[in-house]
């Protein structure tokens, strides 16, 4: 499949200040994002996440590396034409209304007249904002967000690289947000999306990567991170031999009630504790492969990258 | 395409600046004062110095107004684009960093040329009601004056993309001083040449090369005493040569920006 997004060794390296050390913000990224991908871009603050989208998008230039846009290198103007970007809390010309705004970003674009008012039109019934003249220094930062949004949409990009969209909005726009960036994916769009909110990036996301102190620290598929391999076998009441043998071979055990609940990622080892329930002649109420959230993902690893 | 998209909105922008709008009024309120200040000269100088202060006047307050816009509008280009991020959505569409520049150049320029040219329209109807008749050498002035200071727009907006705002201001401010006094750096090479003084007439002539000769863009004595029009020789030559000159300078400040920009972080 092809790529939309390719870094190879992407690094950006701060000079410190006066005798202070270099601040690596960014240390050899290697991301892959195939077309039609909604790809979540993880890490806390001070990842590098911005700092990586910023240099993706020419604004910054990297130390060491290099970075590809749907096959032509980081800041080629060509490539500029078929991506969109909405950055974190956007800001915008409040002299203008969402119409004008979108009239000017349009023309950046050199979209013809014609197809210009009719893309703007489409895109804030989309985006649900009045076309008038009500300029933008009067708008929340929801209907700020939205018009984020549309302007990202204004040149029917082949990729959007979005920066936090959901942040600070009420649950109806986050909503929005989110069943929007469904769609995009619908359509073929790629989705690069650098988000804090961890439950939309595991509705919403096919692959991730997580991202600290400027490493890339884990990247897979949504799915396949979450099915993880612990197994979960919940036994009822057993004896005190029963439980001892069970607590002896498991990674973990949790007690509940009357039930005890034994964990083991090794698929040999639930044999045998299996075998150790039957023996005793103990009740087995189930055996299930465990799925983890994504935020107990993203806290394992960013932990362990602290450590 | 792209550099009059962005300078449109760069003027539209600006021409909604509380500041500039206010400032805009307060020159305008002074062009047509400056008659009221001529009341106070005697019956016996006359009509003539009447005129001299009227002219005089609006020809400064034109040249002092335009000095702070031009600064005022220079330095704040890139920079406040930056601060409030708004830069970011313009060059991750397909713009070219120097067709950016440009953009915010010609509608720095463009706003100039609004409020120069309606402070020019002001005194020329003040002028005009003063001595019942058009004087339009006088709207020439006003000209050289924009020219003068679309170029020194163009030197804050160099020094906005490597300076920070409170530098570029000084620095700005300290360019039109030494370029006005462009004719004094020659008379100081020559008078250094003369007496063997090799450095100070190597630095003077380079301060009067490099720097724009502000002096040139200044024809207010002859404005206001229009008998002393006739000591420039070809007035029409002159006025060309002069916008030549400044429009020159100016592309060549475009250029020193741009390719500044060009590797300037955002």
């Amino acid at each position: 499949m092809a790529l939309a997004l390719r870094t190879k060794g992407l690094t950006k390296t701060y000079k410190g200040l006066g005798r202070s050390r270099p601040v690596v913000a960014v240390d050899h990224l290697d991301i892959e994002v195939e077309e039609g991908l909604i790809f979540g871009f993880l890490g806390p603050n001070g990842a590098g996440k911005t700092t990586t989208i910023k240099m993706l998008l020419g604004l910054i230039f990297p130390t060491e590396g290099e970075g590809w846009l749907l096959d032509k290198p980081i800041g080629d103007i060509s490539a500029k034409q078929q991506i969109s970007y909405l950055p974190e809390s956007p800001y915008f010309y409040e002299h203008l209304s969402a119409g004008e705004l979108l009239d000017f970003y349009a023309r950046l674009f050199g979209i013809p007249a014609g197809e210009r008012a009719k893309r703007i039109d489409r895109l804030l019934t989309l985006v649900g904002l009045p076309n008038d003249n009500k300029p933008l220094r009067e708008f929340s930062k929801g209907m700020l967000q939205r018009a984020g949004i549309a302007q990202a949409l204004i040149n029917d990009p082949k990729l959007l690289i979005f920066d936090e969209p959901t942040s600070g909005l009420d649950p109806i726009a986050h909503t929005d947000i989110r069943d929007l960036i469904l769609q995009l994916r619908e359509q073929g769009k790629t989705v690069f999306l650098s988000s804090h909110q961890l439950s939309d990036v595991e509705m919403v996301c096919d692959r991730v990567a997580i991202l600290n102190r400027g490493k890339l620290v884990r990247v897979g598929d949504v799915e396949a991170l979450r099915a993880g391999t612990e197994i979960e076998l919940v036994v009822e009441a057993p004896d005190e031999a029963t439980e001892a043998q069970l607590r002896r071979i498991a990674q973990r055990v949790v007690r509940q009630e009357t039930r005890v609940l034994v964990y083991h990622h090794d698929e040999a080892a639930i044999g045998e504790m299996v075998d150790v329930v039957r023996q005793h002649k103990v009740r087995l109420i189930s055996v299930t492969p465990q799925r983890r959230s994504l935020e107990s993902i993203f806290l394992e690893t960013v932990r362990e990258g602290q450590a | 395409m792209n550099v009059w998209t962005i300078a449109v909105n760069t003027f539209g922008e600006a021409m909604r600046k509380r500041a500039l709008n206010v400032f805009l009024l307060v020159a305008i309120i002074l062009i047509i004062l400056s008659n009221a200040f001529a009341f106070f000269t005697t019956p016996q100088q006359g009509n003539r110095v009447e005129l001299t202060i009227v002219r005089g006047m609006g020809l400064a307050v034109i040249m002092l107004s335009g000095l702070v816009m031009s600064i005022f509008l220079g330095m704040d280009l890139v920079p406040t684009e930056i601060e409030r991020r708004t830069i970011y959505t313009i060059l991750s569409k397909p713009v070219r960093r120097y067709h950016y520049i440009a953009g915010k150049l010609l509608g720095a320029s463009l706003t100039l040329l609004i409020n120069l040219g309606l402070m020019g329209l002001f005194f020329l109807a003040v002028v005009a009601y003063k001595t019942r008749a058009l004087e339009p050498q006088l709207l020439v002035g006003v000209l050289l004056f924009y020219i003068q200071f679309v170029l020194l727009g163009s030197v804050a907006v160099f020094f906005s993309v490597v300076l920070t705002k409170n530098i570029n201001v000084a620095l700005t401010f300290f360019v039109f001083v030494v370029g006005t006094l462009s004719e004094y750096w020659q008379s100081v090479a020559n008078l250094a040449g003369h007496n063997q003084q090799k450095i100070v007439e190597v630095l003077a002539k380079a301060v009067h090369l490099l720097v724009p000769n502000f002096g040139n863009f200044n024809i207010a004595n002859p404005l206001i005493h229009p008998e002393a029009l006739q000591e420039i020789p070809r007035f029409g030559l002159y006025v060309a040569k002069t916008v030549g000159y400044g429009l020159l300078y100016t592309a060549i400040m475009l250029v020193l920006a741009c390719i500044a920009f060009e590797r300037k972080e955002v």
